[in-house]
């Protein structure tokens, strides 16, 4: 039999939408595919689906997998699905598959032994942890007109996991967090919810525009972290283990 | 003493949090508060690190003296009052200032204030409440504060400051009353057992009020730690992990932070360091320490009159397994959990993954890796299916001698000559990564 692969948008609506089809498809696992985007080499005696993104259908297939594979393996999925890696829709599906023939789904993400659980299991790992560095790491910057603005650069789309933490830690402030790498805001109003506004750039001009003791405090928090390292403990090789070079570049104190 | 007057705010910042660097604990972990809609800020349990310094130390909190003035003679401390050093003083305004502007940048999780003991001190206590009765009422601080108690300050003072704090402490500085005696003349072991004491009740009574009162005010609802200096008196390994079993079991710390002495002073009663600060056996205490909190070990199973100090080539814990082989080696699929802890190499997330995922299947070799398990230290000590991994012999020379050519994963650095120390993570498994906090623990 030929292989049939499913060829879906980046989203987690989109990969959705290709769970359901694929599921729907009634083949067997080893016949069966799923990618991001255009699968780069096309090879022969394979069938090429492209999957329209459809949201009633992502829908309804998310509705079912938070009742078959609980909380725990439904977020294993949505943080799998905020990942740059390309076999993670794949992965996806091959876990869902190892979960819905389990007597008891809801224990999917124990099954670590499973190559696709345990896949997913590690990709939501490596994004859940990327987000959790961004909630430490993030600087923002006071702008004139008061808006605190951040810029960061991610490897995973990690904003939806960022945004509410900061949503309830700077409720009565009015905050952006741009992501430049995927053109993706966080944006948040005093006293209101937070959303994601796509497909606007940032203004520079206006980005650069900064309120008036916006200096003086990066330099007050440049001269404390100078200040309070022990000399005789030097270690930046310790230093850049727990703070790699990556995240720095949109860090104050290392600017 | 120099007292700079009309010192900037920026010159202050740099002399008191200089005079506070030495004081280990950074963690902004134990309490989990959302904010609701309210002023400023919130926190989390695990904490979260905001950058890390040269010294490769988390900063998580804005860490700083009220003032380094002191009317004590302390003689490890760069802040006594013999020393000539310049002095200054923050106004509470000034502090507030600097947390709320770092916080609204997301550069802190909050503050972390200590002191250094201007006039007397109630006077400096006092100092300290007003200051976070202004933060937590005028500015509508939410985040984290971790403050200290001041020896020798009335217990009406520090219960005040206890209910605007997340976490008090105030430190053990050294092991035994009469280390104490000889380096701190102005301190003594009562009027720092005693707040301890006091903020224990207080942690207690507050608890229990709130399972009646929800709203009842919280007293130091992240809990209390303590901190003592290691190598600059002459206790061993074994008696000092055995004061810290007894805050953690008497005075129900949550944290005994250890701190390398370094050698900022000249004084006969000092002892000299030429390999500098004692950080391998600093890491061997969090190394012992974390398996005091979370693996079931006691003091007494780690060391011992006879064997009082640990050893540098193993951690404590490959130590202890070295010394017990006739319990190993265990079977992976049948083992309960904290016999699976006991395992080097296996830490307490792989633990728990383990115990879940054997009931899916019957798990190979193969699988402990993805676990998070050390595999080239645990081979010698598992089983998986009643197979070892290689033919191996259960000896102590033989396992020893070839756990030696697996480098321990020591902090960068304390392996090679320049010994220095690293921050570590509060998971097992440093390489996926997770929350990074606190000084020490660590995979083991
Ligand atoms: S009380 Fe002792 S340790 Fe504290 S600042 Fe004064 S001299 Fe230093």
């Amino acid at each position: 039999m030929n292989q049939k692969i499913f060829i879906c948008e980046d989203s987690l609506d989109g990969i959705m939408t290709a769970l359901h089809e694929a599921l729907y498809s009634g083949i067997d696992r080893e016949y069966l595919k799923i990618c991001i985007g255009d699968e780069g080499n096309f090879t022969l005696f394979s069938e090429y689906i492209y999957v329209e993104t459809d949201p009633e259908k992502a829908e309804k297939t998310a509705h079912m997998l938070r009742l078959r594979l609980g909380a725990e393996g439904y977020y294993g999925i949505c943080h799998a699905a905020m990942s740059f890696e390309e076999d993670k829709a794949d992965a996806i599906l091959g876990m869902v598959m190892t979960g819905l023939s389990m007597k008891d789904g809801r224990m999917v993400m124990d099954h670590i032994s499973d190559k696709a659980v345990g896949r997913v299991f590690e990709l939501s790992r490596t994004v859940s942890n990327e987000a959790h560095h961004h909630l430490g790491f993030i600087r923002f910057r006071e702008l004139k007109n008061g808006v605190l603005l951040s810029e960061i650069t991610p490897k995973n789309d990690i904003l939806t996991l960022v945004a509410p933490h900061f949503e309830d830690r700077l409720g009565c402030e009015d905050w952006m967090i741009y992501d430049r790498n995927r053109s993706l805001f966080a944006v948040h109003r005093r006293g209101s919810r937070w959303g994601i506004v796509s497909g606007e750039t940032l203004d520079m001009d206006r980005a650069a525009e900064l309120s008036e003791r916006e200096e003086e405090f990066q330099d007050l928090w440049k001269r404390f972290c100078s200040s309070v390292s022990i000399r005789e403990r030097e270690n930046t090789e310790l230093q850049q283990q727990n703070l790699p070079l990556r995240f720095r570049k949109n860090m104050t104190e290392f600017e | 003493m120099k007292i700079q007057q009309d010192m900037t705010i920026s010159e202050k910042l740099e002399i008191l949090s200089d005079a506070a660097k030495y004081d280990v604990a950074c963690t902004s972990s134990g309490v989990d508060r959302k904010n609701g809609g309210k002023g400023m800020g919130n926190c989390t349990a695990p904490g979260i690190c905001h950058s890390f310094s040269a010294d490769g130390r988390c900063i998580s909190l804005l860490k700083i003296l009220f003032t380094n003035e002191c009317i004590f003679d302390c003689k490890y401390c760069i802040n006594r009052s013999s020393n000539d050093v310049k002095r200054a003083s923050f106004t509470p305004d000034e502090i507030c200032s600097l947390t709320m502007e770092f916080y609204k940048r997301n550069y802190i999780e909050g503050l972390f204030l200590s002191s250094g003991v201007l006039y007397t001190p109630n006077y400096t206590m006092e100092l300290i409440y007003q200051t976070l009765l202004k933060l937590r009422t005028e500015h509508h601080f939410m985040g984290y504060i971790h403050v200290k108690a001041i020896p020798g300050a009335d217990s009406g003072l520090i219960e005040k400051t206890g209910f605007l704090a997340d976490r008090m402490s105030i430190n053990l500085e050294l092991p035994t009353a009469e280390s104490l005696r000889i380096l701190a003349p102005h301190k003594n072991r009562n009027a720092i057992l005693n707040p301890m004491r006091q903020i224990q009740q207080g942690i207690t009574a507050s608890r229990n009020e709130i399972a009646v009162f929800r709203n009842a005010p919280k007293f130091v609802p992240a809990g209390q730690s303590t901190q003592m200096i290691i190598g600059a008196t002459p206790e061993s390994d074994y008696q000092i992990v055995s004061v810290a079993e007894s805050l953690y079991d008497k005075f129900s710390l949550k944290r005994v932070f250890y701190s390398a002495f370094v050698q900022v002073n000249e004084d006969a009663a000092l002892p000299a360091l030429p390999g500098g600060p004692p950080l391998l056996r600093e890491h061997r205490l969090y190394q012992a320490d974390w398996l005091l909190r979370f693996y079931g070990f006691k003091a007494s199973e780690l060391l011992s009159e006879e064997r009082p100090n640990f050893n540098v080539l193993f951690d404590p814990k490959c130590d202890w397994a070295l010394r017990h082989l006739e319990i190993f080696p265990v079977e992976i699929n049948r083992a309960d959990y904290y016999t699976l802890l006991r395992v080097p190499g296996i830490g307490n997330k792989s633990a728990l993954r383990i115990v879940k995922a054997r009931r899916m299947a019957v798990l190979k070799f193969e699988d402990l890796q993805r676990m998070g398990v050390v595999l080239k230290r645990a081979l010698y000590f598992i089983t998986c299916s009643g197979k070892m991994m290689y033919q191996t012999k259960i000896e102590e020379d033989y396992i020893a001698r070839n756990l030696l050519n697996v480098k321990e994963r020591l902090p960068a650095d304390i392996a090679g000559g320049g010994m220095t120390f690293r921050q570590l993570s509060l998971f097992d498994d440093v390489n996926f990564g997770g929350t990074i906090n606190g000084i020490g623990g660590g995979q083991i």
